[in-house]
């Protein structure tokens, strides 16, 4: 399937520099709507970097990144989270002291006990809304399969189980567009693959996922369409076959 | 003229000592214990709160050849200088906060704890304003009308464990609302609250600005029960006192850290009470003792019991949807 969707999600010309490293250097990137969109390249080709910047935690350099129809960069990453795009970290970032649903209400957006003065004058509209994320949260934890671990603290879940609770998180804003850094690395195969299932799942209920990987069999089963990066730039493009078989994506991988 | 017993005067003057530094230990749990915020200038703020109720409440005190005067001539009740002294800490801590906040945690530190020793100059050389080294005396107690010292100590120890339940109270349903969630979870991780989509830095300036406020409280009640407040009093260094006092109770528990500031407290008094039983030589060693016993206690605290005497408590929440 040849994605013909408009684009979602499209930066173009990014750079940013860390010290003397050009991360990114000017790079130019599309997602397409309603697709799964892998991003591979060799470590250190600037993913991450990517990731961080279009997602606003890293404020670029140069060039711009205009999401669903408006210019993003240089919003807060909480704008960009109100606005439908949201991201996972490759090392789960699970707040550790906190239990599994709280992790995931914390996630909410649109929460008035959040705001101390709605907090006291909208007492019920705020305990109204608070058991309507709760009720979304507990549909969500039925979905990934982690409701029996509802009261546990995220600290004491498996590495694998941090992972899935990364991406959970990150549905509880309802976004259009998610981010996701290596969302099975260092996952046992079984639960990797339910945790790519609910990716395509997510897919076909809409929504649009951008993700880095680095396992080539992942990529070319469940990506609708590829970009590889090098050296802060984007290298080429294309459904899974092509890239797989273009000499120049080989030889960045192998540094020849 | 009522008699209070005297039982009850001795009482009276550990209760509100000690809820004095229950209030400083709240004030920095909301800060320390539930986001995170390593504020190392308690004493900055509780000062602040104590002369700014020394000069709402003293009458004119016209400068002399022996004392320089100080700002004042206000002559408020309590109530008034007690908001008075919450908004002047809790402005404080805004002004001081807008530039410092994006710090990282070891800078805001030492950069609070800088603020401290700033605060205890100027209270110091500002002799005009604030008396100087001397500080401001004749500080009235909460009550209006003249009564006698000991009824009015009742009185304040009345007053000050109700100030100290409606604190405790407004705090405890603060840190259960969504409110307390968000800080807990920057205190926990930072970055990963940003991603989540919150105004990290609009919630650590609320609850930075809200502790230096619970703080000023503290320094109200002190300077009126206490009388006369100088820079003496407010040594930067006590502010690890409260720290000791957080982490024993329990950071993260508002009752966890009152009992820290109550047993801290008791162990102070009751061993100052000792000084007099003890042979001369020992009991001139004792102040160091203390340090030392309160030394080994901390570090065996972190060490076996780190989240403290009553651990911060698990929030659950009954199912909305029924359990598959």
């Amino acid at each position: 399937m040849i994605p013909v969707t408009e684009p979602l999600l499209r930066a173009e010309g990014l750079v940013k520099t860390f010290g003397g490293i050009r991360a990114l250097d000017g790079c130019s990137v599309q997602v397409r709507r309603g697709t799964i969109t892998g991003l591979i390249g060799p470590n250190g080709a600037g993913k991450s970097t990517l990731f961080n910047t279009i997602s606003g935690l890293y404020a670029p350099d140069a060039g711009s990144v205009h999401f669903a129809g408006r210019r993003v960069d240089g919003l807060q990453p909480y704008d960009l989270v109100r606005l439908g795009l949201a991201k996972t970290f490759q090392i789960p970032r699970e707040l550790r002291n906190l239990t599994v649903l709280e992790n995931l209400l914390l996630a909410a957006t649109k929460v008035p006990g959040e705001n101390l003065v709605r907090f006291v004058l909208r007492y019920s509209e705020g305990r109204r809304r608070e058991r309507e994320i709760q009720a979304m949260a507990e549909d969500l934890l039925e979905f990934v399969g982690l409701y029996a671990l509802r009261d546990e603290y995220a600290k004491n879940l498996s590495g694998g189980q941090k992972k899935l609770l990364e991406l959970t998180r990150a549905l509880m804003s309802d976004p259009n567009l998610i981010l996701l850094d290596e969302p099975v690395a260092g996952v046992n195969p079984t639960l990797a693959s339910r945790i790519l299932d609910l990716v395509v799942q997510l897919r076909d209920q809409g929504k649009t996922i951008f993700l880095i990987e680095h396992d080539m069999d992942v990529v070319m089963k469940r990506c609708d369409w590829v970009v590889v990066m090098h050296q802060g730039r984007r290298l080429t493009e294309g459904v899974a076959e092509e890239v797989k078989a273009d000499q120049s994506v080989i030889e960045a991988y192998l540094g020849t | 003229m009522s008699h209070v017993p005297l039982a009850l005067v001795d009482i009276l003057n550990f209760l509100i000592p000690a809820v004095i530094f229950a209030l400083l230990a709240l004030g920095l749990n909301v800060q320390w214990g539930y986001t995170g915020l390593f504020n190392g200038g308690v004493a900055a703020f509780f000062g602040l709160g104590a002369y700014a109720t020394a000069i709402l409440m003293t009458p004119y005190s016209p400068p002399n050849p022996f004392y320089p005067g100080h700002l004042g001539g206000f002559s408020q009740s309590f109530p008034v200088a007690a908001v008075g002294a919450m908004f002047v800490a809790g402005l404080a801590g805004l002004l001081i906060a807008i530039p410092i906040l994006r710090l990282r945690a070891d800078y805001f530190a030492i950069a609070t704890l800088a603020l401290a020793e700033i605060v205890r100059l100027v209270l110091t050389n500002a002799e005009s304003l604030t008396g100087g080294s001397i500080g401001i005396p004749l500080i009235p107690r909460p009550l209006p009308v003249r009564t006698d010292y000991n009824f009015s100590t009742l009185l304040l120890g009345v007053l000050v464990v109700a100030i100290l339940i409606m604190v405790l109270v407004a705090l405890d349903v603060l840190s259960g609302a969504p409110w307390g969630r968000v800080l807990r979870g920057i205190r926990e991780d930072e970055e990963a609250t940003l991603a989540l989509g919150k105004n990290v830095y609009s919630f650590r300036l609320q609850a930075f600005v809200i502790g230096c406020a619970l703080m000023g409280l503290a320094g109200a009640v002190f300077a009126s029960y206490r009388g006369f407040v100088s820079p003496a009093q407010f040594d930067p260094l006590a502010t690890f006192t409260i720290y000791v006092m957080v982490i024993l109770g329990g950071s993260g528990n508002n009752k966890g850290v009152v009992l820290g500031a109550f047993l801290y407290y008791a162990f102070d008094w009751v061993s100052v009470r000792l000084d007099d039983r003890l042979p001369d030589d020992l009991a001139l060693r004792m102040p160091y003792i203390r340090l030392m016993v309160i030394g080994v206690v901390l570090v065996g605290l972190v060490i076996y019991r780190p989240e403290g005497i009553l651990r911060e408590r698990k929030r659950k929440f009954p199912p909305v949807r029924a359990p598959p």
